[in-house]
This record gives structure tokens, sequence and C-alpha cells, in this order.
């Protein structure tokens, strides 16, 4: 019974910790087929909407915080940085693959 | 004998109430391509309407019915209007997205990664995401800090999805995002002192859960740990930060966008 108990608390556990780890699934291993699925899912238009990013810089408003509030006061500096909208590319931008994730999906799909 | 299985059992099969930090992003897609990418975009050109720079973003990655109460986002972290060079030497104009991620294959621990709102939302449970805009000038004081690299001087790699944000034994995304915020409104990366003005400003949520399912967790989950708590569990969430923001006069908006199109608020 006290073997049979032990076996039954580790079945247990171990089920209900798979669950609790799916949390900490990995960071993009799925990077590489998501690269294709968003291709295919553009088919021919692919390159014209689909963008892989190399570096992205922050766009910071010129001159920083300090200088600009003590120049010309926190109302001026809110207008400087407030709601004025924002261009954005139609284009969907994605993470390059690191290159696991590339090998990995190579494999993949040749098996 | 029984009434101690009937405890182990319902104990862990609702163990699984605790997966609500999915400092990760999910590897299988949940919903049509078209629709992920469509929903991120909009997202971001909501974000772009209202003029926000710098914005703090949560994702669902479980399904909701899962999420402990007062839990409402399984991940957090902070996008940044930017220049994106693409890899044809394009430059366009968009949001990259600051996260904390553990790391593949060792979750207690983790690394900082940038991506973009299609990743984001990729593997996400509901297309629902919680968008919470600084005033413009902490909006700058956040850029400042990732534009100069400080947010790596505050990162800690060691990781535990139900972080205690009073002190740096462990961190998890939403306590990342925190820290972040917090050394541009103090202009310090100086993590004594962040973690002291923490524990004197900012309410944490309380994890409501039972202490055998922690027990549990300690013991044989690589990223749960309650060493870095006395005898209750409080940790940071999308909407502790909200309403910290709010409390401080910091806050500009904080709504739920919905894949209708939909906004509530959240707070």
């Amino acid at each position: 019974m006290k073997t049979l108990n032990k076996v039954l608390l580790i079945i247990l556990t171990t089920t209900s910790l798979q669950s609790f780890a799916e949390s900490g699934a990995s960071q993009n291993a799925s990077a590489a087929s998501k690269h294709s699925a968003l291709a295919a899912s553009h088919g021919t238009v692919a390159s014209a909407k689909l963008g892989s990013a190399v570096i992205a810089t922050p766009l910071i408003i010129v001159g920083t915080i300090g200088s600009i509030s003590l120049k010309t006061g926190k109302a001026l500096m809110e207008n400087a940085l407030s709601t004025t909208p924002l261009e954005i590319t139609d284009k969907t931008i994605t993470a390059a693959p690191s290159p696991a994730q590339m090998i990995k999906a190579n494999k993949q799909e040749t098996l | 004998m029984k009434q101690i299985l009937s405890a182990i059992m319902i104990s862990t099969l609702s163990f699984s109430s605790l997966t609500f930090a999915g400092s990760a992003q999910n590897t299988e897609i949940q919903f049509s391509v078209e629709n992920v990418e469509s929903f991120a975009k909009k997202v971001e050109l909501y974000a772009a309407q209202e003029g926000a720079r710098a914005f703090i973003i949560g994702r669902v990655g479980r399904p909701e019915k899962d999420l402990p109460e007062g839990i409402n986002f399984t991940h957090t972290a902070i996008a940044v209007y930017s220049t994106i060079t693409l890899d044809t030497g394009e430059t366009v104009k968009g949001y990259a997205i600051h996260n904390l991620y553990q790391k593949e294959g060792e979750l207690d621990k983790s690394e900082l990664v940038i991506d973009y709102p299609v990743d984001f939302f990729w593997g996400v449970n509901t297309l629902k995401a919680g968008i919470i805009i600084p005033t413009p000038e902490i909006q700058q004081r956040i850029i400042d800090v990732i534009a100069s690299g400080k947010d790596k001087q505050i990162h800690n790699e060691n990781y535990s999805v139900i972080a205690n944000p009073f002190n740096n034994t462990f961190q998890n995304c939403t306590e990342h995002t925190l820290n972040i915020l917090n050394a541009g409104v103090y202009q310090t990366t100086d993590i004594t002192k962040l973690k002291s003005n923490t524990e004197q400003h900012f309410k944490p949520q309380k994890i409501k859960t039972n202490p055998f399912k922690l027990l549990l967790g300690n013991w044989f989950v690589d990223d749960v740990s309650t060493k870095d708590h006395s005898e209750k569990v409080y940790t940071t969430t999308f909407t502790t930060i909200g309403k910290y923001l709010q409390k401080n006069e910091l806050l500009s908006k904080a709504v739920v966008f919905k894949s209708e199109g939909d906004i509530e608020q959240l707070l």
C-alpha cells in the first residue's frame, strides 16, 4: 500500500508539474517556422509585406528630459512629447530567427 | 490515509492554477496566422494613434479560466517606438518589444530579448492585449533607460515565476518591467535603492494559493521558488503596475484591447 501511495504521489505530482512548467516554454523555438507560416500566408507578396528586423533603435525626442525641463518647463516638454499620432509601417516585422532555430527548422522540414 | 491521498490529489490537480506567468513565447500558434498578424498590427496602430512612444504591454498566454484571482495577463514587457532596420537595409517605424524571457531548457534563468508585436502575440491563448501608457515624461524616462542599456544593469537572470518585487533574489518579466520603470523614475540603477523604494510605494499582488502546491512547486519545478518570500507570497503583475502609476499620477491610459477592436478600461 505504501509503495502504491508513493507511485500515486509521483504520478500526480509529475502530471501537475508538467502543466506548471508550461509557463516556461522556450523563448522563440518556433521562430523559423513562424517566418515560414507568415510567408505562406502572404503568398507571392510576402517580400513586400514582411520584414525581418536586424536592429531596433528607440526614437528619442531631441534634447533630454533634463535639458528641456530646465529651458522650457514641464508644459512645453509635455507638448513636445505628448499625443501626436505616430507613423507605423504597414509591414509585419518579426525578430530574425537565431542560427540554432534556423538549423532546427531546416532539419524538421527535411525529415 | 484516504484523506491524505484525497488532499494530495486535490492539491496536485489544481496545481496548474499557478501557471500564470508566461515569461516565454509559446511555440504553437493557436489562431490563424492572419488573425494574429492582424491583431498585432491593430494593437500597434492603437498605441501609435495615442502617441505612445513607450508603453507597457501584456498578453494572455494561458486559458483565462486557469488564471488565479488578481492575475489577468501572463506576460508583461515594454514596447518602445523605434526605427527598425530590416535585413534588406530598409528602415521602418514601429514598436520593438523589450522582454525578459525564460531561457530555453533552463527555466530558472532568463535573458533579455527584443521582439515585435506579431512575435509577442504569436502563441497567445486569447487575442487580448493589456496596454498601459504612462505619462509622456515617464515614457521618455523609460526610453532613456532602455536606450542607454541600463535595463541590462537591473536584470537578474535568476528566474522565479512568483518573484518577490521587494528583493532581488529572483526576477520575472513583470518585476523587470517595474525595475525599468523605477530606474527611470528614480534615475538610478542601484538595485538596493530601487528595491527600498519599491517596498515603500508599490503594492504587489498577493498570490492566493494552497501552501502545499507552493511547497511542491518549490521542490520540483525549476522556475518556482518561495525562497525569496516570508510567509505570504506577493508578486508584481501587469495590473499592479498600472495601479502604481495611477496612484502616483504617472498614468495616461490603461486599457484592455480586444480582437474585435473593443477597448475596455483596465482600472
